[in-house]
């Protein structure tokens, strides 16, 4: 998960993705209510790939 | 035919052959009969084996009753056939046989249910063979002496939970009745258990007088109790724990096989002051686990009381092992210092060279191999040997949890959670584990409802009102929420103490990134660096960086966050291959804006330990 944030803070927002959708597709301590609420993540919430990981694991 | 004509026409079918009467007569026979099965026969000694063929028989009995109600009538010229009624005009009635059918089906499933505990059942079944020790009361002058009678009950506990098929409440729920005014019949209930032992211990100069009583849970009757006069020496004293704990498991009908009377039998040293130490050391160990604040001071103290036992007997493998065990909690949770993990390496060795099936060495090595080595595989192994010794431990059961975890056995962990929980069901520490494994398989109904449990338990304790902020995000993703736990916390607790918890990346970026504490951040910032020394030094220096970027003051946040950078860097010169310290300086590169330097802390720490092999 730390990973995640890292490559959020750093702007690289599909790195951070992909490592967002490995972490939700196992258990972890996220979800996807989680990420739409933290402010730290919000700058990723508006690459294209983010809308793709809400569908996928929409449910 | 209308259905409610044909139903009419049944039920008076079942009045004329007075299958009503003979139910309700045949009830209340069984029922008076059930109230004196349960008010007298455990009191007479009758085997509880009787009370459940009875009422089986008379849960048999009652659709036999039924189909001869139906079939046959009484008479001034004796049991006859009932006859048929004729049929009449207004209803067709149902055949004999079919109706017959339809009374005895709905009768045996009654009788089944009635029988297996649907009718007339009020409590679950609680096992003959389950048992609360309940702390013995420290009749001495001296309160010092406190460590000494808690002592003797957790040694008796453990004794006790050597014998197969025996339950015996974990120490943090029992613990909790120390000093009780409350009735033994709520306690027994409140633990779910048969038998509760208590007593009382006083201690005079070189005597003891030990008074020790079972107690049935549900009746309050006394089922056993001695009084033992013996004088403080070694050998009195085991002995005397060993034969509270036969005569319990006599007076319970346990069996008691050779070889757990053996080990009864053991002594763990055979000097007297080294094991009083020893027990001083248990007692600190216990204050310092699981908690934030005092938890190292308590832990250091524990080093100490191990340490002097050993001085005292330099053969006393169990206060190796707990040296080990406490050096391990020291190392991990608060001073990440390598001669710590070194020290406790040496400690679990030597314990387990003195006696290679001690139990709490096989425990201390596996929480070592857990926690400083990171083999889980290892650990596993360390605590199924440890197994052997320590059945039906809480503690145990709740670290296999943890490495279970680890390794993404999540089904398995939760298992072993749920098994801690129901052995010490009052237990803070367990409680929380299991909700931390409801929260990463994503259970939040589950969690919830853990949680209110948890609440009701330890409404003080800000970790579990952390834990509740967690939930709150993890599930709905809502911060007003999560802001109103934090407020609601404050009747009990400084919310500063509640945000400054958590378990996971909020120990470093914290719940202030959602705004939780925004409305007096100069406050927090002042609370919180009043009460540095109750976090760890890299997540002080973390939440302080987000709380002075949150106040507006980015120069201030990057001055703390290049001193997390600084921290860190020098913590991993000793421990190189440490990927947490690793990831939280990838964390700390992040927040300072060095994006390759951040990237490549981070992949070192992936690489240093993936979540394929370690899932949390």
């Amino acid at each position: 998960m730390v990973m995640a944030y890292i490559y959020t803070m750093v702007g690289e927002y599909e790195a951070a993705l992909e490592e967002f959708d490995l972490l939700l597709s196992i258990p972890s301590h996220t979800s996807l209510a989680w990420l739409e609420a933290d402010p730290l993540l919000e700058p990723m919430r508006n690459h294209p790939k983010y809308k793709d990981l809400l569908v996928k694991y929409a449910d | 035919m209308s259905e409610k004509s044909s139903l009419s026409a049944f039920i008076d079918e079942l009045r004329r052959r007075r299958v009503f009467r003979v139910a309700a007569f045949y009830g209340g026979i069984a029922f008076v009969i059930i109230q004196i099965i349960d008010g007298t026969f455990e009191v007479m000694g009758i085997p509880a084996w009787v009370s459940r063929l009875l009422i089986i028989l008379l849960g048999v009995g009652f659709p036999v009753a039924i189909g001869l109600a139906w079939v046959f009538d009484i008479t001034p010229e004796g049991i006859v056939r009932t006859q048929s009624k004729t049929t009449t005009k207004q209803a067709k009635p149902l055949t004999s046989n079919r109706a017959l059918i339809v009374i005895t089906v709905l009768a045996i499933a009654f009788g089944i249910w009635g029988s297996w505990g649907g009718a007339g059942r009020e409590d679950d079944p609680i096992s003959v063979l389950s048992i609360a020790v309940l702390p013995f009361a420290n009749l001495s002058d001296s309160r010092e002496d406190e460590y000494f009678s808690d002592g003797i009950t957790e040694d008796i506990m453990a004794h006790l939970a050597k014998i197969d098929a025996m339950l015996v409440i974990g120490r943090t729920s029992v613990m909790q009745y120390k000093g009780t005014t409350k009735r033994l019949r709520d306690i027994g209930q409140e633990l779910g258990v048969a038998s509760l032992l208590e007593g009382s211990i006083r201690r005079v100069g070189g005597k003891v007088r030990i008074v020790a009583q079972l107690i049935d849970a549900r009746t309050e009757k006394h089922l056993w109790a001695e009084t033992y006069d013996r004088e403080v020496d070694e050998a009195e004293i085991f002995a005397l724990q060993s034969d509270v704990a036969r005569r319990i498991a006599h007076a319970l009908e346990a069996e008691l096989l050779p070889a757990v009377q053996r080990s009864m039998e053991i002594k763990p040293t055979e000097n007297l002051e080294a094991y009083e130490w020893f027990l001083r050391g248990n007692e600190f160990l216990r204050q310092g686990s699981f908690t934030v604040a005092g938890g190292k001071s308590q832990l250091g103290l524990a080093v100490k009381a191990y340490q002097r036992a050993i001085d005292l007997d330099a053969v006393f493998a169990a206060a190796y092992a707990r040296l080990s065990y406490a050096l391990t909690a020291l190392y991990f949770f608060h001073e990440n210092r390598p001669p710590l993990a070194e020290q406790s390496q040496q400690a679990v060795d030597r314990a387990l060279e003195l006696n290679p099936d001690l139990a709490l060495g096989h425990l201390a090595m596996g929480y070592y191999q857990n926690l400083v080595q990171r083999n889980f595989d290892a650990a596993l192994q360390s605590y199924s040997r440890a197994q052997g010794g320590l059945q039906n431990d809480s503690e145990l059961l709740s670290e296999i949890g943890l490495v279970q975890m680890r390794q993404g056995k999540w089904e398995q962990a939760l298992s072993n959670f749920k098994g801690a929980a129901e052995i010490d069901p009052r237990s803070p520490a367990i409680n929380q584990r299991l909700v931390n494994g409801y929260l990463y398989v994503r259970n939040y109904s589950d969690a919830a409802a853990t949680l209110k449990n948890l609440e009701s338990l330890t409404p003080d304790d800000p970790a579990m009102y952390s834990t509740k902020v967690e939930l709150a995000l993890l599930e709905k993703g809502d911060v007003e929420i999560a802001g109103s736990i934090v407020r609601e916390a404050t009747a009990y607790v400084d919310p500063v103490t509640v945000m400054i918890q958590g378990n996971q990346l909020i120990h470093r970026l914290g719940y202030w990134r959602f705004g939780l504490q925004q409305e007096n951040i100069e406050n927090t910032i002042a609370t919180y660096s009043a009460r540095r020394s109750e976090t760890g030094r890299q997540k002080y220096f973390f939440s302080l960086g987000q709380l002075y970027d949150l106040s507006q003051q980015p120069s201030m946040g990057e001055a703390y966050y290049d001193s997390a950078r600084m921290w860190l860097q020098d913590q991993i010169l000793s421990s190189p291959g440490n990927f947490a310290l690793q990831a939280d300086l990838g964390l700390a590169y992040a927040l300072l804006g060095e994006k390759d330097k951040a990237i490549e802390a981070g992949t070192r720490s992936k690489t240093l330990m993936p979540i394929s092999a370690c899932h949390w």
